[in-house]
């Protein structure tokens, strides 16, 4: 996806401008750029910045990026309107960019991606004159900025064990050491373990049988060997989260097997009332969520986020 | 040099795939109003939860069903309104041939008014329930036109009484809704508040024969702060709960119909409404 998204912008966002932007004393024209996109029905926020462009470039075909892995071809021109077509790995369009006069000009991309129709709508307008040589300070900054960000982007995809998303984002391949060297932990196992399908590819991607298969490890072996393990030091937590078989035998030997008025053992009231709020949410105790983090004595333990939204509906209701 | 420019558009790509992604994120939420409201759907063919008066969560409020003996709210609220505590209540032969929750009462055996209203709560008695209402009344059927009437004065939009106890009968219906306001009326009674709160009953007949039984509230003593009110099971309406619950100044009141693990559905949503107080205060 930032392959085609970095066309985009290189041909929509930045229009004549940064390709030739480093020229010693350049003369340059300065365009308000709005740029809005469109994607899988959702629209997002639109971006609005100013752009110094060098005077002597003009239309899209010369801002396909030399180390993009994006094609231009069919380039057509006529008086001031352009039309092509594009072509990257991922996917492939077609864009126009219509020049009103010289001061303003519109432009249109339409690309489909995984299955996905992506469209990028930019409209510039000139509001003065420039220097374009000042643009390469800029492009250090922003080349500074932009490798933090993208690094910052691949450390929180490890952190949240989504894999798709370091795909997406062609994070360096030591980010997939990191996060299938956190996968292969208890902690790791333990956050990917409870995640169910939710029919979005990118976040799918952090559900158990994909994460194992991005690692090329057995899903079922490793879980053997963490709920073995749980279950040996009774580590409920874990179990209740992550171990569905293991849960099952507990849940119907020390909560749903028994009445209300003979309870669990105090060290099983947190697994039960998490066993007793999957039933309640989904009709059945596989769909276990996540134990709460603290066990308590209560009966059983407030958690998740019916409480947390419970809380939020409250104090309007309430008035706190 | 476009190297650079691209990694300058890649730092905005950045940007815009970042809100493409909470976008996701945010569409990807299952049902995320109805979760709100509606956090435990499958707790009860239909429940309810309050928190100090307001409506935390709720699960098809208005939909009739059997109510079975979370009747005998209504029929506690028309005794009350006729209270006489040392009445003598005489039981009759189709009284003491109730079915279902029996005290064990006998035809022709002679209680008083205000016994045969603790086993009526306490232990939801059917016998006493019919000896109760024949007192009030005069006849059973009598006694289930006032209930009906009393509903429609109380704007009962979902509630239709075919008989004073709760049995299972075509077209005797309430719904949670209407139970909550028939449950916080009652309990606004100290007659009945009082006798919800009891563990067991014990009476002894005119005659001087003793009966004894529990309470059918488990959360009575189990859950801390329960102050009643009132359970019910028949085959149609499943298991059925009003419970109420205070702690210091606060109230949380679950009302559920056809609820099969009533008690510990009931006991987690006490505790998760008490912890979404605790949680808003902060």
């Amino acid at each position: 996806m930032r392959p085609i998204v970095v066309s985009l912008i290189l041909a929509f966002a930045l229009p004549a401008a940064t390709v030739h932007s480093a020229r010693a004393e350049e003369p340059g024209n300065l365009w308000q750029v709005e740029t809005s996109m469109e994607m899988a029905g959702m629209k997002m926020p639109g971006q609005s910045q100013q752009v110094c462009a060098p005077v002597a470039s003009e239309g899209p075909e010369a801002l396909a990026g030399g180390d993009s892995e994006c094609t231009m071809s069919n380039v057509k021109r006529s008086s001031g309107k352009f039309s092509y077509d594009v072509s990257c790995p991922q996917g492939s369009g077609s864009g126009e960019m219509v020049y009103q006069g010289k001061d303003s000009y519109t432009s249109k991309m339409t690309m489909t991606t995984d299955g996905q129709t992506m469209t990028m709508v930019t409209r510039g307008k000139r509001v003065g004159v420039c220097d374009a040589s000042q643009m390469k300070k800029r492009v250090v900054a922003a080349q500074a900025q932009a490798d933090a960000s993208m690094a910052q982007m691949c450390d929180s995809m490890v952190d949240t064990l989504m894999p798709g998303n370091l795909q997406t984002y062609n994070c360096d391949p030591k980010y997939k050491k990191a996060l299938c060297d956190k996968f292969g932990t208890k902690e790791g196992f333990g956050i990917v373990a409870p995640r169910k399908p939710m029919g979005q590819p990118a976040l799918d991607s952090g559900t158990l049988p994909e994460v194992a298969k991005y690692c090329g490890v057995d899903a079922n072996a490793l879980r053997s060997r963490f709920c073995t393990d749980a279950k040996k030091s009774e580590d409920l937590e874990f179990l209740g989260a992550s171990c569905p078989a293991e849960s099952q035998v507990i849940a119907q030997r020390e909560c749903a097997g028994r009445s209300f008025s003979s309870p669990p053992a105090p060290k099983y009231n947190a697994f039960c009332g998490t066993y007793a709020r999957a039933v309640m949410q989904t009709g059945s105790g596989d769909d276990a969520p996540q134990a709460p983090n603290t066990p308590s004595n209560s009966p059983v333990n407030p958690a998740g986020d019916a409480v947390q939204e419970g809380a939020k509906k409250l104090k309007g209701l309430l008035g706190f | 040099m476009q190297g650079r420019a691209g990694r300058i558009a890649a730092w905005v790509a950045g940007w815009i795939a970042g809100w493409v992604f909470l976008g996701v994120l945010w569409f990807a939420a299952p049902a995320r109003p109805a979760a709100i409201d509606d956090p435990y759907p499958n707790a009860a063919a239909a429940y309810l939860v309050t928190v100090n008066g307001a409506l935390l969560w709720s699960h098809t409020p208005d939909r009739a069903l059997p109510p079975a003996s979370l009747t005998k709210i209504m029929t506690a609220l028309l005794l009350v309104e006729g209270w006489e505590p040392e009445a003598v209540v005489r039981v009759s032969p189709e009284a003491a041939a109730a079915t279902g929750s029996r005290l064990g009462l006998r035809a022709g055996e002679r209680l008083r008014f205000a016994d045969a209203f603790d086993a009526l709560l306490v232990s939801s008695a059917n016998d006493a329930c019919l000896a109760l209402a024949e007192h009030a009344a005069g006849s059973v059927a009598r006694f289930v036109e006032r209930m009906n009437e009393k509903a429609t004065a109380l704007k009962l939009r979902s509630s239709v009484f075919r008989n004073p106890c709760g049995l299972d009968a075509p077209g005797h219906v309430s719904s949670i809704q209407d139970l909550l306001v028939l449950a916080k009326l009652a309990m606004q009674q100290p007659e009945f508040a009082r006798a919800v709160a009891k563990p067991l009953v014990e009476i002894r007949t005119e005659g001087g024969r003793s009966l004894r039984k529990a309470s059918g509230n488990l959360l009575l003593g189990r859950v801390p702060g329960t102050v009643g009110i009132k359970s019910g099971f028949t085959r149609h309406a499943g298991k059925c709960l009003a419970a109420m619950v205070r702690r210091g100044q606060d109230e949380v009141v679950v009302v559920m119909l056809n609820a099969p693990d009533r008690w510990w559905s009931a006991s987690i949503l006490i505790e998760d409404a008490f912890a979404a107080l605790d949680a808003a205060r902060r």
